[in-house]
């Protein structure tokens, strides 16, 4: 949108900006055809996503493209893949022990640790890349800089939690030593999207929660180095003046303090039906950023259109009141949450 | 000298598989029963890690490890078990609900009743409800379990309700459900027969409604 730059740079410094800016991603047809003004027919689906996006959003955080639900394929490692409208899964892992997943991650990390940082060519042409992309957006921020932490990376990117933790009992050494490899690459990604992007903010994609708990004991993510990795996200997006929201669904209030410790600047999704409150957040540390919190499990899906507003108002006058609050739905907005219930919360959220 | 069983419940109960495989291989060695092995080393150490879960002392990698650590000792006894031995507690057939896709939950469950003794048919995720109904009928399954992470593949698990009436297959079989958006009040809704928080939860569960069966 217009002077969406001015206002998250307000609001995320602890101004009130003007209106609360609008933090999300569009995962769902009818919004996007709405906002677009045009459906998303198989015709250039990327510049209706784009469109609708800038339209909507101050922050858009992803922009998937939909794809052919039912979609099959197998990648290098033998996993097959299906593809829904919006996501991706992993339905079969072709590696399957964890001495298989040990002998893969013994062969890949030389090719981690071998790259090297961008040269001058490359970082030009990734900042010609965030400027083309920027341009489709009408004034709105994307969020070029997404880091993962290695721990993450690993299960999310690669073997899942369950074999993580296999592999972090069987083969301690070698995972210590992935990790690392898949922090040197991290950094060297980040070194190619921080410093050109317009965006003054980077998300950390982590989730390391589920409803009323964590997946891991801050013991184990302490010994993993999560916190530490973190840490060093944050410095490194620090350097560039990027300010860093911290993403995980779920029930954060065990390790809030550690990962604020680390340096993050804004939490995100900041899910109630997990356990999350976000007024008590607010209350407990008034400096971070609140990026999402109208709850997308039940309200934005299920509620009606005036339930959803009341939601709106409030969390906008007791949280944002004094700015630092990038409102947003507490996931995503996907294809469950229906486009009166998307208005009506964003007819509200402009208000101011 | 006789295996300590109280020191293989403790090498479950930390994961520790080696270690467990090791006491296990002795105590069949020595001829101690495998039902005992069973009962007093594998199910007494998988109750103290439901324990430990269900009051957030031991997160979900703990858990993992221990059933992994169930699951290798089991691969040992259960040749070894007669017929009459071999008679688990109980079946449940499990699946993650038509829609949705997330599947650590279910498995963790499904771990947690395996290591305490059910057999367990799991179906994956994104499963139909005839297909769970088939499937339920084909084991003579006295559970079905499923479970949804999303608010709105929640409605499947109703699907599999009324599927399951109009097969006739309850009260024989019972049905129970969980994942992050359910609620006993939903469970109470859609005329199942029991909600789980977590899956140590699960395992109460299914133990009460068969006891009650009995
Ligand atoms: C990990 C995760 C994923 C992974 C899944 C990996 C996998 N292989 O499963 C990935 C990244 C792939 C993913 C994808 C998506 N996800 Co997701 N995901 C999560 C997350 C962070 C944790 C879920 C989890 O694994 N928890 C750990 C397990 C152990 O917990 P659990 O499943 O709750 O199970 C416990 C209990 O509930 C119980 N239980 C579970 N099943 C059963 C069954 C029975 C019978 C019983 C008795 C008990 C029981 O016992 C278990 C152990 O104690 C949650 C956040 C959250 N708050 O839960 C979001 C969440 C569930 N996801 C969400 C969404 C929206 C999605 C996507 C639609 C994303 C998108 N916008 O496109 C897709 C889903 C596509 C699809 N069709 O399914 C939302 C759902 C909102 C809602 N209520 O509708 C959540 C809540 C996040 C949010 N911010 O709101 N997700």
């Amino acid at each position: 949108m217009e002077n969406s730059r001015a206002l998250v740079l307000q609001a995320c410094a602890g101004v009130r900006p003007e209106r609360t800016p609008l933090f999300d991603s569009l995962l769902n047809d009818a919004v996007i055809a709405h906002f677009a003004g045009r459906p998303l027919d198989g015709t250039d689906d990327a510049a209706t996503v784009a469109r609708a996006a800038g339209k909507a959003l101050d922050v858009v955080c992803r922009m998937p493209l939909p794809d052919q639900a039912g979609r099959t394929w197998t990648d290098e490692r033998g996993s097959r893949h299906v593809a829904g409208r919006w996501n991706d899964w992993t339905v079969a892992h072709g590696l399957q022990s964890p001495a298989e997943w040990a002998a893969w991650i013994a062969r890949h990390i030389e090719r981690y640790e071998a790259g090297t940082l961008p040269d001058a060519q490359s970082r030009a042409a990734a900042a010609a890349q965030q400027r083309a992309m920027d341009r489709r957006l009408d004034g709105a921020l994307f969020v070029h800089c997404r880091p993962a932490t290695a721990l993450n990376a690993a299960c999310y990117d690669h073997c899942g939690f369950e074999t993580f933790s296999y592999l972090w009992m069987d083969y301690r050494d070698l995972v210590e030593h992935w990790l690392r490899a898949l922090q040197s690459a991290r950094r060297r990604c980040l070194a190619l999207s921080a410093p050109t992007t317009a965006c003054p903010l980077a998300v950390v994609y982590a989730d390391i929660a589920f409803n009323h708990r964590l997946i891991f004991s801050p013991a184990m993510l302490a010994e993993v180095g999560f916190f530490d990795d973190l840490a060093d996200i944050c410095e490194q997006c620090h350097r560039y003046g990027l300010q860093v929201i911290f993403h995980s669904d779920g029930y954060l209030m065990e390790v809030l303090p550690d990962l604020v410790a680390a340096g993050i600047d804004g939490l995100n999704p900041i899910e109630a039906a997990a356990g999350m409150d976000i007024h008590a957040i607010r209350r407990r540390y008034p400096e971070l950023i609140l990026a999402g919190g109208v709850d997308a499990a039940r309200l934005l899906p299920l509620a009606s259109p005036g339930e959803v507003r009341r939601e709106t108002r409030r969390i906008i006058q007791a949280v944002g009141s004094e700015g630092r609050l990038l409102i947003g739905s507490s996931a995503e907005v996907d294809d469950t949450i229906p486009l009166v219930n998307y208005l009506a919360f964003h007819e509200e959220a402009m208000r101011g | 000298m006789a295996v300590d069983l109280q020191a293989l419940a403790e090498c479950i109960i930390r994961g520790n598989k080696n270690d467990a495989l090791a006491l296990a291989q002795q105590a069949i060695e020595e001829g101690m029963a495998p039902q005992t092995i069973i009962n007093d080393g594998l199910i007494a150490g998988m109750a103290v890690v439901g324990q430990r879960f269900k009051c957030n002392e031991y997160y979900i990698p703990e858990v993992l490890l221990a059933a992994r650590a169930m699951k290798e000792c089991m691969g040992l006894l259960r040749p070894l078990l007669t017929d009459a031995d071999a008679k688990p507690k109980g079946t449940v057939v499990i699946a993650t609900v038509k829609g949705d896709l997330h599947d650590i939950g279910k498995n963790l469950v499904s771990m947690m009743l395996q290591g305490n003794g059910f057999e367990v048919v799991d179906l994956g995720t994104d499963v139909d409800p005839d297909e769970l109904i088939r499937a339920a009928k084909q084991h003579r399954a006295d559970i079905i379990a499923t479970s949804a992470l999303l608010t709105t593949t929640m409605p499947a698990m109703k699907e599999v309700v009324a599927a399951a009436d109009e097969a006739g297959i309850r009260p024989a079989t019972r049905i129970i459900i969980g994942g992050a958006p359910v609620t006993q009040e939903y469970a109470q809704e859609i005329g199942a027969d029991g909600f789980a928080p977590d899956a140590a939860s699960a395992v109460d569960l299914a133990q009460s409604l068969l006891a009650a069966a009995a």
